[in-house]
């Protein structure tokens, strides 16, 4: 890449005229670098390198977080925009609207894929006519839904059939591995466990709802046409009021970015009785164009330094 | 009919090298330290290994370590039968070594789950072609649940007498059983290739099956010097294998040499004294492996007779079997993927081992 020339430039600036030098100096692509020659006890007042935090970025990733949900790309930072006496409480009011929006969103879409997760190991043990919530209730048995392979379940009528105690109850098979059930004695259970691990059998949780497998698989259904509707409406909700406050969100997030930006400018500059030093480079092509822009400013004073070759991006 | 003809040998050794070809490299190894579980393992094993055959139907189904390793062995099982059914169709009589190896490993599992209410997780996917050659009553032996039922599953069989020991007051062990089991399979494997073959056949069989034993009663012997130095090897019964290659005066000579350090001096003396790799530092049972691969390659490669290549892919097989187990414990373990990978023997390991 092709090596560029830059000037070495000291900016004196009263601090009056701080906020327009520093949008001229960043539209014509000045780059701040830290005073290193300028001893911080020479001054009297703010510290080198000062700035502390900056006071929009909070506010500039909820405004981004709205964006971002509504799926919209980032504006471009714009130095030159006003930003509103209240710029705080409008962002701040337009984060939460969309944040309850988009809480409420997420937890329906949650609410629809534990409903859809359910129905489909539900439909893996469909074909057994039995009660659920009883299930559950045993109190002498417990109950192990899950599966294993067709080979081990072969394998287990041939060795334990006369063993009353394991007993499996298919329900489904895809290809190789048979889901089901099996019932064990509860003071008996880590035995038949134990027969029912060495078949390499794997249990598998399943939704704790009352009724069979078909009653429940019909309440599954009725709760997904519940939750899509309540979906579609929080999501009718969220376009309307992306509709609306599209235009005001960028265009605060773009005063924002460009006030960022500034205050990332002015954090360069040291503070010396009422004005500020900043040091830094700037393409010695647009030098011309700068001292043009500060011409009028009485309270200004550029030193150029020497110039410096460096490559673009390392500038 | 007992010798292979020379026809249908070059396609039992082609069968062979073709099965060869899908025995893992060492980038494939070094991917698979890469995986962070053992579902991981398996789907990598699954999109880019011949292993696809037995683990493509796990789309639903999250794996487990015991599941993984039962289809492991049923991937090499299948493998070693595809080979032995050939064998047995060309009318060849070797793969019954490899049915009384199946056998052994059979005995073994059921006399580990004595006494409890489960079977051999190990042994779930067995090829048909070795239940049908078994002479073992599979599911008698499932069955048992004592020493009297074991014993009641092996009548009839080669194996009935192989209990009377313990019957009669012997303390049983699986370790025990196992050292018996060995005798009595390695004894009857070099008796079938005494009866079915002859001259060099015979000959580079039964230096095979001598290795495989001693190899095993190095790794015993070692392991009894290392650790219980002081222990009388005579009543241990580490040397009761009758199928070898030691002289009976190397065999005393073993059985009484103090420490490690002597037992190497004796083995240096003796026919694998000029093993490439076998007295080098490391665990034991690393270089013994490293010794029957280098051996198993090498003769999968150069030799002409087809039992030899057969029993050669059937120990390479094997060894990959065992890497991959290795390398599913070190994962479960977290494990990092240069301490399991010292414990693999690979085709790379053995090539750097001889340079």
């Amino acid at each position: 890449m092709r090596k560029r020339k830059f000037a070495v430039l000291r900016l004196l600036i009263a601090s009056e005229e701080m906020d327009a030098v520093c949008r001229a100096l960043k539209q014509y692509g000045f780059r701040p670098q830290f005073d290193t020659e300028t001893p911080t006890s020479a001054y009297h007042g703010m510290e080198k390198k000062s700035g502390g935090d900056s006071p929009y970025t909070h506010t500039l990733s909820h405004l981004r977080f709205v964006l971002d949900v509504a799926g919209k790309p980032l504006p471009e930072a714009d130095i030159h925009a006003a930003l509103p006496e209240d710029w705080h409480e409008k962002a701040e009011a337009l984060y939460k609207t969309c944040r309850t929006l988009q809480k409420e969103k997420t937890q329906l879409q949650e609410q629809e894929d534990a409903c859809r997760q359910g129905q489909k190991k539900l439909e893996l043990f469909g074909d057994l006519t039995v009660d659920m919530q009883d299930i559950a209730e045993c109190t002498f048995i417990r109950v192990r839904f899950g599966h294993m392979p067709a080979e081990s379940y072969e394998r287990m009528r041939a060795l334990y059939a006369d063993n009353p105690y394991v007993e499996f109850f298919p329900s489904f098979s895809d290809g190789g591995e048979i889901f089901g059930m099996y019932f064990a004695p509860r003071d008996m259970a880590q035995r038949i466990d134990a027969i029912f691990a060495s078949l390499l059998f794997e249990s598998l949780a399943i939704p704790s709802l009352s009724g069979n497998t078909a009653e429940i698989g019909t309440e599954f259904e009725r709760s997904l046409h519940i939750l899509e509707t309540e979906l579609s409406d929080v999501e009718q909700r969220l376009e309307r009021f992306f509709a609306k406050e599209e235009e005001t969100v960028r265009a605060l997030y773009a005063a924002l970015a460009g006030a960022e930006s500034l205050f990332a400018l002015k954090a360069y500059a040291t503070c010396c009785k009422g004005s500020y030093i900043l040091t830094g480079l700037l393409p010695e092509e647009r030098l011309r164009e700068l001292y043009a822009v500060l011409e009028n400013s009485k309270q200004v004073y550029v030193i150029r330094k020497g110039c410096v070759k460096q490559r673009f991006a390392t500038a | 009919m007992k010798k292979i003809a020379s026809l249908s040998a070059g396609a039992l050794t082609a069968k062979a090298h073709a099965m060869y070809g899908d025995i893992l490299g060492a980038d494939i190894y070094r991917e698979m330290l890469g995986c962070r579980s053992i579902a991981e393992l398996a789907a990598f094993l699954r999109d880019h290994t011949a292993y696809a055959s037995v683990f493509g139907d796990l789309a639903r189904v999250r794996i487990q370590r015991a599941r993984f390793e039962a289809l492991l062995r049923k991937y090499t099982m299948t493998r070693i039968a595809s080979l032995a059914a050939a064998e047995k169709a060309l009318g060849g009589s070797l793969y019954r070594a490899l049915i009384m190896d199946y056998d052994a490993e059979l005995l073994i599992t059921c006399a580990e789950y004595l006494g409890s209410e489960g079977v051999g997780e190990s042994l779930q996917f067995v090829p048909a072609f070795y239940r049908e050659n078994s002479q073992l009553n599979e599911q008698a032996l499932f069955r048992a649940r004592d020493l009297d039922e074991l014993d009641a599953a092996l009548d009839g069989t080669p194996y009935n007498r192989l209990l009377d020991g313990f019957r009669a007051g012997a303390p049983f062990s699986v370790r025990a059983l196992e050292l018996l089991v060995d005798e009595c399979v390695n004894t009857r494997t070099e008796q079938l290739i005494q009866d079915n073959y002859s001259g060099e056949t015979r000959s580079a069989l039964l230096e095979n099956l001598r290795m495989r034993a001693d190899m095993k009663t190095v790794e015993s012997l070692y392991r009894m010097k290392t650790y219980y130095p002081d222990a009388d090897a005579r009543r241990t019964g580490v040397l009761s294998n009758t199928v070898t290659a030691f002289t009976q005066s190397e065999r005393t000579a073993l059985l009484e040499c103090k420490d490690a350090a002597a037992l190497t001096q004796v083995l240096k003396r003796s026919a694998y004294g000029k093993l490439p790799g076998l007295f080098k530092a490391g665990v034991i049972e690393h270089k013994t492996n490293e010794a029957m691969l280098r051996a198993h390659i090498h003769q999968l490669r150069y030799s002409t007779i087809p039992q030899v290549v057969l029993i050669s892919f059937v120990g390479i097989q094997q060894n990959e079997m065992t890497n991959l187990i290795h390398i599913s414990e070190g994962i479960r373990y977290g494990l990092p993927p240069e301490e399991i990978a010292a414990f693999l023997v690979t085709k790379e390991n053995v090539r750097a081992s001889e340079t």
